[in-house]
């Protein structure tokens, strides 16, 4: 899945130069100064979640019906991109000063760009923690920095794990016990492994749904599952006794065992569990259990976390937030809280692939087909993530291919993360 | 009857530095100019002033474009004790020297066969050309197929030989290879045009009279159509190193610099220090090595072209 | 006699040396057509035809699977199959309404039309001052236009968006080009910076190199002036290099992402690949849709390019160079 979650970024920036917003200066709370329902001017929103076909534009024209419910007279401009260029329309805002008003992302940039001053603080502008009620606490920290809220979470884009029972039963495993351990995994994987007689795989082990250079979230996942986490307090954490495991279990299973083809995708890029070409690995929190989609392959699919020290589940997450130095802070936070809305996140899931964090915002409808998306919404207390400190790009740029160095067995284990260790220090 | 291959204005120029030129060169001069003041205007506003800005920014700190501070040379010092762009660099060599000869000389062989009388050469001039507009998606899907490390055609046709299944792009040490076949194939649809273009300025009247004199085919083609070419040679020897050298596309889309940075090429790696990692100084220091490099390599191929009016 | 021999590169012209004696007369319309002759091909000309019919396959193969697999459904895509099951003509009519692609498609050929158009004049215009006029430095005007030629359009992006931004008494913006937003989001800055590329400079000037100038001689004895020979002699010679650059400028117009990506932020102008962009990256790819639109996207380059092909010829043919 390339750079689909790992390019998001986007900081609100805003650093209008134009004159004439009439809303009244910043600092004090959300609505407090000036009526909304006076407040004219138009608000820029960035927004790669939402597609530019027309599926998508309904579903932005709904938030902006919700947002016009309280700023009746604000324009809003919306700028649609694709998720993954997400960086090239940051630079030129960036450097054209040409903000925009509402930044929409994910998660990991937070911490760089309100680092490089292009994102406000939200409790400048009436937001805190305690309004995220609801959103599962996981979810708090990656939108934190330097202990102030900079963005807000509306969904989350869950990676998930599942199993085919059918697989599992074809290799004598209990297809009613998913692993309860790394270790199993690997004893799973290597039985689900089926070749042919010249020794290709005609059956994956253990799908990691990675093309090369793309392992980080797998490492993530796996190292989260041995208790370790990417970053702690914006400190590196991967360099660690559950870093060096999980990396060197993910190289013994591709490398010694040899239960998944290094960066083999199908044709789709899609998962291959769910294509029934992997007895069990990585899959998306959609899935079509209609007749058009997978139909009765849906019955096959056990869904589960990976377990071990802790109970885990990869996943990234959209979020919005306020550039700084804008003009309309209250509506933009309007328009923020517009997005939050039950029915939004509802929408912007079913359009995004992704699972509302609110638990109102679940409709049961759209879970019917989608029992990924159930399990999903189920675990969301498990979620890690991607995500770091100010120093995040420069190491994610270098992070994929030193995985596939360790991965490749080109360089130690030990050496890969400590090489990374010192880059996220801003050491090298 | 001028012969074609031949480039008659620089002579008179030539001599006309030793004396005044006369009012016919000065009024000449200055239709030049007119005609060429249009181009030269909008090159020096779209292009040289951005490209100067972003040699300003490789003398400075800047992060994203903006701010930033002058640091001299020590982006350049911090480039060339960086291990990534080293390979890149290489990376960026070796595909270079690779794919231009190569696709140069197919270019011209099959320029060469679809320029002659055969049935449905505007047919085959199409098939040719089509790689140049396919969709970069449907390119590399079926290469992607084609180097599919589990049963893909590339491994078919080689165990078909007995030889070992290969990785194709997810082994690093095949994998640049891998993309120079490509790189080959997707550019010879624009050299193709390029010759047949050319080689409609090649005057037949002197091909019959070679012949006439008995020359053989052979002997036609190296000395009346190849050095009819070289105008054309040297613009795609030209065109062809900036572009190889630019390549960033198709690593983008198929192997994303990987594995293990094995297919790290220049411009991915500007476009990683510039859009992934936010440091606009950084990049841009490396673009100009790049430059510097590109430029070189340009001036040597410019010399082996010395000998011709080019 | 020549054409049953087995090598086949020797001969580069539209003349078929055959029988000496079928050779036309000097100034004759057709002196540069092959006597039509119908024989067998020989074992050279076989081989020909053979390796050009498998290079050409390999060429065509990922033009063909597109086109197929817009007629597959969304689950026939997961593995790599040439023939689709059944024939999805769907996808068309679905993929069409998915976004609002006749806007897109319009806008594409706005932004094709308005650069190619100055493009042949400008870009023509100048190579053949540089080819063929005694501009002093010329020499060191063709390696500037060389130079820039080699710098990588991605850094040119943001340097480019802030030339574009801050034009002067354009979209807000004072004489100093300072307080509004100049060109961005209009089709100015789709059109204008690239209306004169220095690759077609480069390429019209090595394609007017090779002309003789005894025409523009003779012309000039007759009086005309130096830019009624351009306009009148010269360019029309040229038709094979202005098929070419508008073929190049065609298709990098048309298939311009980054650029319009960067610089509008409206759907009302943004060009077509914004649709395909659109299917490319959604969790699944719409492949079905992507390739259908793709397809479709890529008819008027062919046509283009088929209609351009047969001119290559037609120029010579009108040329006048002979006799």
């Amino acid at each position: 899945m390339r750079g689909k979650l790992s390019a998001a970024a986007l900081a609100a920036l805003t650093g209008l130069v134009l004159a004439g917003c009439g809303s009244s200066g910043g600092g004090g709370g959300a609505g407090s100064s000036g009526d909304p329902a006076s407040v004219t001017g138009t608000l820029r929103v960035v927004a790669p979640n939402f597609s530019a076909d027309n599926k998508g534009q309904e579903v932005f024209q709904g938030v902006v019906d919700r947002f016009h419910e309280e700023y009746p007279q604000v324009e809003v401009e919306g700028d649609f991109i694709p998720y993954n260029n997400l960086n090239e329309k940051i630079s030129t805002a960036l450097a054209s000063g040409d903000n925009y008003d509402v930044v929409m992302a994910g998660v990991g940039w937070v911490q760089p760009l309100a680092d490089l001053g292009a994102i406000e603080s939200l409790e400048d502008h009436g937001y805190s923690v305690d309004d995220l009620e609801g959103v599962p606490e996981n979810f708090i920290d990656p939108v934190m920095w330097e202990d102030e809220l900079y963005a807000v979470p509306i969904v989350a884009n869950p990676r998930l794990l599942a199993y085919s029972k059918s697989a599992f039963e074809a290799a004598g495993l209990d297809p009613t016990k998913p692993p309860q351990s790394l270790e199993e995994l690997r004893e799973y994987a290597k039985k689900l492994t089926v070749r042919d007689a010249s020794g290709n795989i005609t059956q994956t082990g253990f799908d990691f749904w990675a093309d090369p250079s793309n392992y980080r979230q797998q490492f993530v996942a796996f190292m989260g599952a041995l208790g370790g986490r990417e970053f702690e307090d914006e400190e590196p954490g991967f360099n660690s006794d559950a870093g060096r495991e999980a990396l060197q279990l993910i190289h013994d299973m591709i490398q010694v065992d040899q239960s998944s083809t290094y960066g083999y995708m199908n044709s789709a890029q899609t998962a291959l569990v769910t294509t029934g070409e992997a007895g069990m690995g990585f899959a998306s929190p959609y899935v079509d259990c209609s007749e058009a989609g997978i139909g009765a392959k849906c019955d096959d699919l056990v869904y589960f976390t990976l377990k071990d020290q802790d109970e885990i589940m990869y996943s990234g997450g959209r979020l919005a937030g306020i550039g700084a130095g804008t003009d309309m802070p209250e509506a933009a936070a309007a328009f923020i809280d517009a997005l939050r809305d039950p029915a939004s996140q509802a929408a912007i899931s079913a359009m995004d692939v992704g699972v509302p964090l609110n638990a109102d915002a679940v409709d049961p409808s759209f879970f019917e087909n989608n029992p990924a998306g159930q399990y999903a919404l189920d675990h969301l207390d498990k979620a890690v993530f991607e995500y770091g400190g100010a120093t995040f790009l420069d190491f994610r740029a270098e992070f994929g291919p030193a995985l596939d160095a360790a991965i490749l067995g080109e360089r130690p284990v030990d050496d890969v993360l400590a090489e990374l260790e010192q880059t996220a220090l801003g050491e090298r | 009857m001028v012969i074609a291959s031949e480039a008659p204005a620089p002579v008179p120029a030539r001599a006309a530095r030793r004396r005044r030129p006369s009012g016919v060169e000065r009024a000449r001069a200055r239709a030049g100019w007119i005609l060429l003041l249009p181009a030269l205007v909008h090159s020096a506003i779209f292009i040289a002033i951005p490209a100067l800005m972003v040699v300003w920014f490789s003398f400075t700190d800047a992060r994203v474009f903006s701010g930033g501070e002058f640091i001299g040379f020590e982006n350049f010092t911090e480039l060339f004790g960086d291990r990534t762009f080293r390979g890149a660099l290489v990376h960026t060599l070796l595909y270079t020297i690779a794919v231009v000869p190569v696709a140069m000389a197919i270019a011209v062989l099959v320029a060469v066969a679809l320029n002659q009388q055969i049935r449905a050469r505007g047919f085959f001039r199409t098939l040719f050309y089509i790689p140049v507009v396919t969709a970069t998606v449907a390119v590399s899907a079926v290469w992607l197929w084609i180097y599919n490390p589990s049963a893909g055609l590339g491994n078919q046709v080689l165990s078909f030989f007995g030889l070992s299944r290969s990785g194709w792009l997810t082994d690093p040490d095949v994998a640049l290879p891998a993309l120079m076949v490509i790189g080959i194939w997707q550019s010879l649809g624009t050299k193709m045009i390029l010759y047949l273009a050319a080689l409609q300025g090649i005057s037949p009247e002197l091909v019959e009279a070679a012949k006439l004199d008995g020359a053989s085919r052979w002997q036609v083609f190296w000395n009346v159509t190849w050095p009819g070419l070289a105008p054309a040679h040297f613009f795609v020897l030209v065109t062809s190193i900036a572009s190889s050298f630019q390549v960033f596309d198709l690593v983008y889309v198929t192997t994303g610099g990987g594995p293990a940075n094995a297919t790290n090429v220049l411009a991915f790696d500007i476009f990683t220090n510039a859009f992934q990692r936010l440091q606009t100084g950084y990049a841009s220091a490396e673009t100009v090595v790049m430059l510097v490099i590109i430029a070189a390599l340009i001036y040597l191929g410019r010399l082996t072209q010395r000998n011709q009016e080019v | 006699m020549t054409t049953s021999t087995p090598s086949t590169v020797a001969v580069t012209t539209a003349q078929d040396p055959g029988a000496p004696s079928r050779r036309r007369p000097p100034g004759d319309p057709l002196a540069g057509r092959a006597p039509r002759v119908r024989r067998l091909p020989s074992p050279g000309r076989a081989l020909l035809y053979l390796a050009l019919s498998v290079g050409g396959f390999l060429m065509v193969a990922p033009f063909l699977w597109m086109v197929l697999t817009s007629f597959k459904t969304l689950n026939e895509v997961n593995t790599f199959s040439w023939l689709p099951q059944g024939v999805e003509w769907q996808n068309y009519v679905d993929a069409l309404d998915a976004a609002p692609f006749l806007t897109y498609f319009r806008n594409s050929l706005i932004v094709v039309v308005g650069q190619t158009v100055p493009v042949l004049v400008i870009a023509t215009a100048a190579g053949y001052a540089l080819a063929q006029t005694p501009i002093r430095g010329r020499g060191t005007i063709l390696n500037y236009f060389i130079m820039l030629l080699v710098v990588p359009f991605q850094v040119l992006i943001v340097p480019l968006f802030l030339v574009v931004r801050h034009v002067p008494l354009a979209g807000g913006n004072d004489v100093l080009g300072m307080g509004g937003t100049g060109w961005v989001n209009t089709w100015w800055a789709l059109i204008i910076p690239f209306v004169s590329a220095p690759l077609h400079v480069f390429l019209a000037r090595q394609f007017f190199v090779s002309l003789p100038s005894d025409l523009a001689d003779a012309a000039r004895m007759d009086g005309v002036s130096e830019i009624g020979i351009f306009t009148r002699i010269m360019a029309p010679l040229a038709a094979p290099a202005f098929v070419t650059i508008a073929l190049f400028n065609v298709e990098s117009a048309w298939n311009g992402f980054i650029w319009p990506l960067v610089v509008t932020s409206s759907q009302e102008i943004r060009p077509l690949q914004f649709g395909l962009a659109a299917f490319a990256q959604t969790d699944p790819v719409q492949w079905p849709f992507l390739m259908a639109m793709s397809a479709v996207a890529t008819l008027p380059m062919i046509l283009l390019f088929v209609l351009g092909q047969r001119y290559f010829i037609a120029g010579l043919a009108n040329s006048g160079i002979k006799g």
